[in-house]
């Protein structure tokens, strides 16, 4: 039987090692060649910093560049999973793709280093992979040899980075691995370190077979929101889109919402191959009878009649300010991006404000939130969209604000006022 | 600075459109790293491509307004990222 497959997202400040650690980890699993290393260790100074990193800098060369996203790209195995991991990258705008589209993460490493400890962007990431639904973590404490491989200094940045999972809303993150390592070194990398007798638990490589599949979430209601609608020439009206949940068969009487439409499968298509019905994660074409192309389009979410997805009037959400050049305030109306929709929204109220230490609140009604802030908001769009509550349907709940060119914070809607 | 390899996903606007013309208009317009084809139904293909842009420049939106304002494109969607170095 083949392997299961997950996608790995790798999170964390950017200079606590993610790339040495997954670097380290391709070379002691063979997928890096001896003579690349060797490059890396011709290039000086520089060269040994990032001995391990899937790239080097200096290289600009086409073709050796090449060779790196192909890397970047490549899958690597365990004893029960095939993984491919996806390094977040720093910059914030970049969130708006983690949460409208980019490959689903279905795990997560968190990489801390020892003598730097709790970084902003460790708090923003950790926020971030929360908010994307990803359920279960890798926690790796890096640069245990810049703190002499102290136990203490790892029991201690645990239990802050475990503080810190359950106020960006982490239930019992006590339950994760947390793996104290030197990736530069390979210290619990993938063999055990003797630097380390204190640690007694599994290595990284080890801890990544911990993970389980998450669950397709075929039991739930068909939601499927429209990336785009086709009109083919002796097939009629193909709406395109990737099922998020529930079953999708041919025969099914589907309604679109905020179109307001309805009509019927005719015929399903997944990699130009007839299929009579599809799950959440296929990417499918279907052939819809009884709805002109013009009558829907994309951003729409197509479900079944007897429970059609939510058109919002009005709703509450929890939202981390990632960068504003001054404050949020009530009034403020930005572009709010959930699924495949783009509305603009007024932020009618802000309730309260969050303390994103412990997430506890410590204002209510504030006058304004500004960057590093997170809050409880109410929302209301300028036309139609469908939003769904986070305890519901995750994968329609998140969403991106964006304004003047950026990416100014990232939420989940937690409540909704119907429009019907 | 790190760089960020970006997989976009341009659906055309029509199944007529020659995706052999559009892929060479893209490689015109971008550096890209490779173009593949996923067929998606009824005949219907999406064009991915492969590219990498600055960490620090901050986002793929000018890069997915580049693509979208091509004639023939129906719409681009990032559907995978990840960082390299």
């Amino acid at each position: 039987m083949a392997k299961p497959h997950l996608n790995l997202i790798t999170i964390g400040h950017v200079d606590h090692g993610k790339s040495t650690l997954v670097g380290r980890t391709f070379y002691e699993k063979g997928l890096v060649k001896e003579e690349d290393i060797r490059k890396f260790e011709a290039m000086g100074d520089k060269g040994k910093t990032f001995k391990f990193a899937w790239v080097m800098d200096g290289l600009k060369e086409e073709r050796e560049r090449g060779l790196t996203i192909d890397l970047a790209h490549k899958k690597f195995e365990t004893d029960k999973y095939y993984f491919t991991i996806i390094d977040a990258p720093g910059h914030r705008d970049f969130v708006k793709n983690m949460i409208t589209g980019a490959s689903q993460a279905d795990a997560a490493i968190l990489v801390v280093a020892a003598d730097d400890g709790i970084m902003p962007q460790t708090r923003e990431h950790a926020a971030l992979a929360f908010t994307l639904g990803v359920g279960q973590l890798v926690v790796v404490i890096n640069k245990m040899d810049l703190v002499g491989y102290k136990e203490d200094v790892f029991k201690k940045l645990k239990s802050e980075v475990i503080d810190l999972l359950k106020a960006v809303g982490y239930k019992n993150p006590e339950k994760f691995t947390f793996v104290p390592a030197a990736a530069f070194h390979g210290d619990n990398v993938v063999k055990p370190s003797d630097k380390m007798k204190w640690y007694t638990e599994t290595v990284f490589f080890a801890a990544l077979d911990s993970f389980t599949v998450p669950e397709k979430p075929t039991g739930k209601p068909l939601r499927l929101p429209v990336q785009d609608v086709y009109s083919i020439t002796g097939v009629g009206t193909v709406p395109v889109g990737r099922v998020e949940t529930g079953i999708i068969k041919v025969g099914d009487t589907l309604v679109f919402e905020p179109a307001g439409v309805t009509g019927e499968v005719k015929s399903i298509e997944m990699h130009h191959e007839s299929i009579p019905q599809a799950e959440p994660g296929d990417n499918i074409g279907f052939n819809i009878r009884g709805v002109e192309k013009t009558a829907i389009r994309r951003g729409d979410v197509a479900g079944h009649p007897k429970s059609p997805p939510t058109v919002a009037k009005e709703f509450t959400a929890r939202i981390a300010v990632l960068q504003h050049p001054t404050a949020l305030t009530a009034g403020y109306t930005p572009v709010f991006h959930t699924h495949t929709t783009q509305v603009a929204c007024t932020i009618s109220e802000i309730t309260q404000k969050l303390d994103p230490k412990s997430g506890q609140v410590i204002q209510e009604k504030p006058e304004f939130i500004k960057k590093g802030d997170m809050a409880t908001i109410k929302v209301i769009p300028t036309k139609p969209m469908v939003i769904e509550k986070a305890a519901e349907f995750p994968q329609l709940s998140r969403f991106a604000v964006r304004d003047m060119g950026m990416t100014i914070a990232a939420g989940v809607c937690i409540d909704i006022v119907p429009a019907k | 600075m790190a760089e960020v390899a970006v997989t976009l996903k341009l659906m055309p606007e029509s199944a007529d459109i020659d995706l052999d013309k559009l892929e060479a208009m893209i490689k015109e317009r971008i550096k890209v790293h490779s173009i593949s084809r996923e067929p998606i139904a009824f005949g219907l293909e999406a064009l991915r491509v492969v590219t990498v842009v600055e960490d620090a420049a901050g986002g793929t939106e000018p890069l997915e307004q580049e693509l979208a304002g091509l004639p023939g494109v129906g719409n681009v969607q990032v559907v995978g990222l990840t960082r390299l170095l």
